[in-house]
Order: structure tokens, then C-alpha cells, then sequence
């Protein structure tokens, strides 16, 4: 089985030590403030890693609970065309984007050599 | 690759290593090389304080670098640098960071069990500090921070029983430098306005590195890079003490100058008078004349300054009686300045500020891969 993650770099740093259990939470968190999933080309840098992360039972873990938070998100808002994020999930890949965070540092970046 | 986000501040008293996904890592500033023919196997507590470079995009980086308990147990050359020269310049310099890196990458690898399949098994992304004085001046540091550090590595751990070789990968675009004491004032951004005057005196322990800020760039091209820093704060103490009939080693001192106790024999004995005298001649005598000097040649009055930015494990408990903090604003004029502390414990506050710096990086080189 193989599952794709295109996943914000902030989101990847936190997948990278929450073990699979939480990621769930992780991810309903994440959905709730406006996560989009959506079907995208994968970022291959961070699938790699992400498929490094985790064995296939871990992987089979994640697509189940991402499977059962759509169900969630969708029994726990009246409107459905008011969801977003939208969930897509085709065979077994999933894609995960967003758009970047504005850097919190704003022109403090400038700092930075 | 894995891609690994790391901060890292190389301070004189110690290197400190902060990961984007987990805690400060601190190493004391004890390094030592040890030739090849010097080495056999040890039993250590602690089986990651001696690393072997084997690959470097420099030979002067090849070779044993220990520290630590591991460092004591061989005929080993000290590796240190001092406020003679700059950071950027020396070998030692780069090579503690080196082992810092290589450190971090193979408590990963132990931790997550990592097989890369291709040539390195982790491409880093650093953010570092260096002084403000090497950061601001014309000699481009940084420039050269770059180039001397970017390359591929493969390090070993000989003391580790099983899986003992890590190899890692630093792009010069991967690496961004930001000045000591002043990416405090990145902490302000919220409320920080253009006009602001922020006074930043970050007390290392080879350099008191002192630098006013307009909003969020330095003002004027003067930046005071002391000597007379927590070595000198330590030495004043360990002579005062002396003369009482203790004693005692600069780690020792240490632990004093934060405790304010003197372990003597069985007993403790309270040192605080002792401590707080030193502290008071020490900013009276060697700090006070450096902040004044900058004031004096920015053209600053000290009641100009909004912000007093202290930085640095000296300058920890600012609130009690006679701490530097306190001395410094009393003989100097900043009493109406807004003293900013920006960490739980003050030694922190470049690893925890440059931190943002390295998320910003990790960002930034992961939209653009």
C-alpha cells in the first residue's frame, strides 16, 4: 500500500515525532483551522520522508483515521458546502496541501544572512 | 534524505542545539581533538560525546572530536577559541559545530531507526548565531560561516555498539546566520515600532557583545564586542572567594555566581554577599564604561532607550537585589528603560530566537524543493 502526503513543512515537523495514534487529533486540529486536503501533486522530498516515518501498518492507521475524521467533519456541521477543508480521497492517495503561512517574522526576516 | 531543521548556538561556555521538533540539547564547551593513535574503546555513560569525522569538505575537520567525561579520558588537545580572534575565523569553531550536527543526526537515526537509501541520510537546514560585531562588520562572516561549513559529512561514533556511521548534507543556501543578542529584538516584533531604541547586552562567556537597535535594525555601525564577559565575572569571583579560603574551580564558580552557595566540605555555606559584591564591581568597573561607550558614540542619551534586552546566563534573576540587570540600569541611566526578559533562563534567548529563524528557513527551502 502506498499513501501520499503533500504536507505543509510546519505540519511535517510536527508529524515527524507524533506517534501515529495521535496523529488523528493532529489532524482534526489541523482540519478545523482550515486545512485544506485536496489532490495535488505530492511534494516528493517530504513523501519520502514521511514514507521513512512510518511502516505500513502506521500508514494504514493514518488513512483510516483520516477516512473516519471526514465522516466527522461532515456529521458535525449543518451546512456541508460550508466545510473546508474539502476532503478528497481517491483509491488509497491522499494529498494534504496548503497554502503557506505567512512567516510570523515578517521583515524581521531581513535579520537573517 | 531526511530533511532536519537545527539551530545551533556555539557559545564559549556551551554549544546548544535546538531541533525544530524537540527541546534544547546542551553541550558544555569542553572540546578536545584526539589523535588516531591515542584512541582505543572506552566505556562511557554517555556513548555520543565522541564522534570521528571521516568525511569533510575540509581536511581540517577530519579527526576525533570528544568532550565531556569522554574527552577527560584521553591524552586529548584542548579545542577552544577566545575574544582574540573571530568566531567565524577559527577551525575549532566549525568543528564543534560539526560534532553538534552529527550528534543531533545520530540520536535521530538511534531514535527513529533511519536506513537511508541514497548517499546521505540527512540533509540539514541551520540557522545559527554568530557576535553581532563579526554579523554587522565588513568582513562577511557570514559569507565565509557559509562556505566554510556547507559540504557533505560522514561522521562515526566509535564508542556506540551497533549502528555507528552518519552522513549529512549542508547546502550553503540551507544555512542562515543571524547576529548574537540582537535576533532578541525579533521577540519585540509585536510591539516593537520603527522608532523604538532597544539597548541589547548579551553576556556570553568570552564576549559581552552590546548593540542599540532602531525598530528592528541596528543603529549606527558601532557594535561593542568586550572581553570583560562572564570569564571575567568568574575570575573576579573566584579571586574574592579565594581570599575568604575557598577554594574553587571555574565550574565551580559557576554554580555559585546561580547559587550563591559555597560547598565546603560538608557544609554550604551562603556566599551571596560575596557574589553580589563582585557583581556590583564587575558592572561598575569593566560593564558600565563599555554600555556608556556606546551610547556615547551613537549619540544616545541613556534616557532615549525604550528597551533593555539582557541576554546571557549572568544577567539571570534580574529581579533580585544587586543582579547585573539591576546594577546596569542604577549606574547607567536605564532605570526608565523597559527591561525585556525574554526567556525563563536568559542563556536561552539566542537558541530560542534564532529557532524561529531556522522554521522560517525549513519553510522557505521546502517550497522551493
Amino acid at each position: 500500500m502506498e499513501v501520499l502526503f503533500c504536507i505543509p513543512e510546519d505540519l511535517y515537523s510536527r508529524f515527524e515525532y507524533i506517534p501515529p495514534e495521535a496523529l488523528p487529533c493532529v489532524l482534526e486540529s489541523l482540519l478545523r483551522k482550515g486545512l485544506e486536503v485536496i489532490d495535488s501533486p505530492a511534494n516528493d522530498r517530504l513523501h519520502d520522508n514521511f514514507q521513512k516515518q512510518f511502516s505500513n501498518s502506521d500508514l494504514e492507521t493514518i488513512l483510516s483515521a483520516i477516512k473516519s475524521l471526514q465522516v466527522v467533519s461532515l456529521n458535525t456541521t449543518d451546512n456541508v458546502e460550508k466545510i473546508k477543508p474539502v476532503i478528497e480521497i481517491e483509491n488509497t492517495e491522499i494529498h494534504i496541501s496548503k497554502e503557506d503561512d505567512d512567516d510570523e517574522l515578517g521583515e524581521f526576516l531581513d535579520m537573517m544572512k | 534524505m531526511i530533511l532536519r531543521g537545527l539551530t545551533i548556538d556555539n557559545g564559549g561556555s556551551e554549544v546548544r542545539t535546538l531541533p525544530i521538533d524537540n527541546n534544547i540539547d546542551r553541550m558544555s564547551n569542553d572540546f578536545v581533538t584526539i589523535e588516531a593513535q591515542d584512541f582505543r574503546v572506552k566505556e562511557v555513560e554517555d556513548k555520543l560525546e565522541l564522534c570521528n569525522v571521516t568525511k569533510a569538505p575540509n581536511e581540517a575537520y577530519i579527526g576525533i572530536v570528544a568532550r565531556g567525561a569522554a574527552g577527560r579520558l584521553y591524552d586529548a588537545k584542548a579545542m577552544t577559541f577566545d575574544s582574540q580572534s573571530a568566531k567565524t575565523a577559527s577551525i575549532n569553531y566549525y568543528r564543534q559545530i560539526i560534532y553538534a550536527i552529527a550528534r543531533d543526526a545520530m540520536k535521530t537515526k538511534l531514535k527513529d531507526d533511519v536506513k537511508s537509501t541514497e548517499d546521505m541520510d540527512f540533509d540539514y537546514i541551520i540557522a545559527t548565531c554568530i557576535p553581532i560585531k563579526e554579523h554587522s562588520g565588513k568582513n562577511d562572516c557570514t559569507a565565509k560561516l557559509k562556505a566554510a561549513l556547507s559540504g557533505d559529512y560522514v561522521v562515526e561514533f566509535p564508542l556506540l555498539n551497533k549502528v555507528h556511521t552518519v552522513s549529512f548534507r549542508v547546502k550553503q543556501e540551507c544555512i542562515g546566520v543571524v547576529p548574537e543578542g540582537g535576533v532578541a529584538v525579533a521577540a519585540l516584533r509585536e510591539e516593537l515600532t520603527p522608532d523604538d531604541i532597544s539597548l541589547v547586552i548579551d553576556m556570553g562567556h568570552v564576549t559581552v557583545d552590546i548593540a542599540l537597535f532602531k525598530g528592528r535594525t541596528i543603529y549606527g555601525d558601532k557594535v561593542i564586542s568586550s572581553p570583560y564577559a562572564g570569564s571575567t565575572l568568574i575570575a573576579l569571583l573566584r579571586s574574592a572567594l579565594a581570599d575568604e579560603g575557598y577554594s574553587v574551580n571555574d565550574s565551580q564558580v559557576q554554580r555559585i555566581l546561580e547559587t550563591g552557595i559555597v560547598k565546603h566540605g560538608a557544609q554550604e555555606i551562603d556566599a551571596t554577599d560575596i557574589v553580589n559584591a563582585q557583581k556590583v564591581i564587575y558592572v561598575q568597573n569593566f560593564l558600565k564604561k563599555e554600555i556608556l561607550s556606546i551610547l556615547n558614540m551613537n549619540a544616545i542619551n541613556a534616557k532615549q532607550v525604550q528597551y533593555l534586552i539582557p541576554v546571557g546566563a549572568g544577567m539571570n534573576n534580574p529581579e533580585r537585589e544587586r543582579s547585573i540587570v539591576r546594577e546596569l540600569a542604577l549606574n547607567c541611566g536605564l532605570s526608565s528603560a523597559a527591561v525585556k526578559i525574554l526567556s525563563k533562563d536568559l542563556r536561552y534567548v539566542n537558541v530560542e530566537q534564532t529557532a524561529l529563524f531556522t522554521k522560517a528557513l525549513y519553510r522557505r527551502m521546502v517550497r522551493t524543493s
